[in-house]
């Protein structure tokens, strides 16, 4: 199995942190550092192999690198933020549950550390008709 | 540059460097637009993007709106329609001014810096601009862009506003609380924070990234706070603390 990044997407790194935006779902997303050093690595289709010895590399051990590895890309495409080329169903699902919050786990585990939803109105400024009150809001809603 | 005044149903204003013209065949809706955009008209020079207005085309609605990016060109129709011009303007000058970010934001000077004040509707921007009107250059609408030597700031046209450019010296989140208090936001947390007082042009995807990229930038080299504060002008001091 290969995986990629999705498309219509851009992002930056922040600190610590990959910050990623979903243009056409209009979300922004947190990535913690393991996490983003995963994502460099989605700029072209990766095996599972490979992301596991990035995980490998920032510190994580044993059976907890496959269910790590699993679960984040699992995420990362339940939010529409990579493809993968084989059905992703049950990837993650049975695996041994990981205290990923647990002292020295946490910070190794790749994650999406957080989601918030970015509103625009420009889109709705298109043939607006009897109703550009919308285009009159501010970003954040009220 | 003095304004030139003209008759011919047309002006320009300068909205941070994007001109933008305005035109329309009802005398009465360009002279209430150049009472609008007053202090920021211009000489006539080539338009970013034009605004053009007609009294026809409303019959079955009050207005309408119409935006044509590909060729900038936004079209008000109805007698109504300039009444919308500013929400149709911030939104479409996201995409012509990409790379800048426009805010949803006060413009406070402070000297020759200034401080960009951010707030959903009620969080206090008028207030901080109604507290220091000598400081404040605009209380609703703000342009941001980055240099290689500074991050600059510049007042875009609401009621209130008049023409400035300056650096920007900080960022603050405003919110009303019981005291004056700062809090310095982490580059990722300020980034998640200033999200929602952005206009984004996620429909143009390069000039989504180009903004994302000026946002990741201006977090990085501009502390942002979350200022709580009490309405009054001892907030000043605060607004002016040195790290």
């Amino acid at each position: 199995m290969k995986v990629t990044r999705a498309e219509c997407l851009a992002w930056r790194k922040i600190d610590q942190e990959t910050v990623v935006i979903h243009l056409a779902e209009r979300k922004m997303f947190g990535l913690n550092d393991i996490g983003g050093r995963m994502w460099e690595a989605l700029s072209a289709p990766t095996t599972l192999e490979r992301l596991e010895a990035i995980v490998v590399e920032g510190g994580l051990e044993g059976a907890n690198v496959i269910d790590a590895v699993e679960r984040f890309i699992v995420d990362l495409a339940e939010e529409g933020l990579v493809m993968s080329d084989e059905p992703l169903e049950g990837r993650g699902d049975d695996a041994e549950v990981v205290d990923f919050m647990a002292p020295g786990v946490s910070g190794r585990v790749p994650r999406i550390e957080w989601r918030e939803e970015i509103r625009q109105f420009a889109g709705q400024c298109h043939f607006l008709s009897g109703q550009s009150h919308q285009c009159n809001q501010h970003p954040g809603g009220s | 540059m003095d304004p030139v005044v003209r008759n011919d149903g047309r002006f320009c204003i300068d909205l941070g460097g994007t001109i933008a013209e305005f035109s329309s065949s009802e005398p009465d809706a360009i002279h209430r637009m150049r009472r609008r955009f007053a202090g920021f008209e211009v000489a006539s020079a080539r338009p970013v993007i034009s605004f053009i207005h007609s009294p026809e085309g409303g019959e079955q609605l009050s207005f309408s709106t119409s935006v044509d990016l590909k060729n900038r060109k936004v079209y008000l129709f109805g007698e109504q329609g300039i009444s919308h011009v500013d929400g149709v303007l911030r939104t479409v000058l996201a995409v012509v001014a990409a790379p800048d970010l426009i805010a949803h934001a006060a413009l406070l000077l402070d000297g020759e810096r200034a401080f960009l004040c951010c707030g959903k509707p009620g969080a206090g921007k008028s207030t901080m601009a109604g507290l220091f009107p000598e400081n404040a250059v605009c209380d609703e609408l703000a342009r941001v862009g980055v240099s290689p030597k500074r991050v600059v700031a510049k007042s875009l046209p609401y009621w209130k506003a008049r023409p400035a450019t300056v650096s920007l010296k900080s960022i603050f989140l405003l919110r009303h609380g019981l005291s004056n208090r700062r809090i310095r936001l982490s580059a990722s947390d300020a980034i998640r924070e200033l999200r929602r007082h952005l206009y984004w042009p996620l429909d143009e995807e390069k000039a989504a990234d180009a903004t994302f990229g000026t946002l990741s930038e201006v977090v990085q080299r501009v502390p942002v706070y979350r200022l709580d504060f009490l309405p009054d002008r001892r907030v000043w001091k605060t607004l002016t603390e040195v790290e």
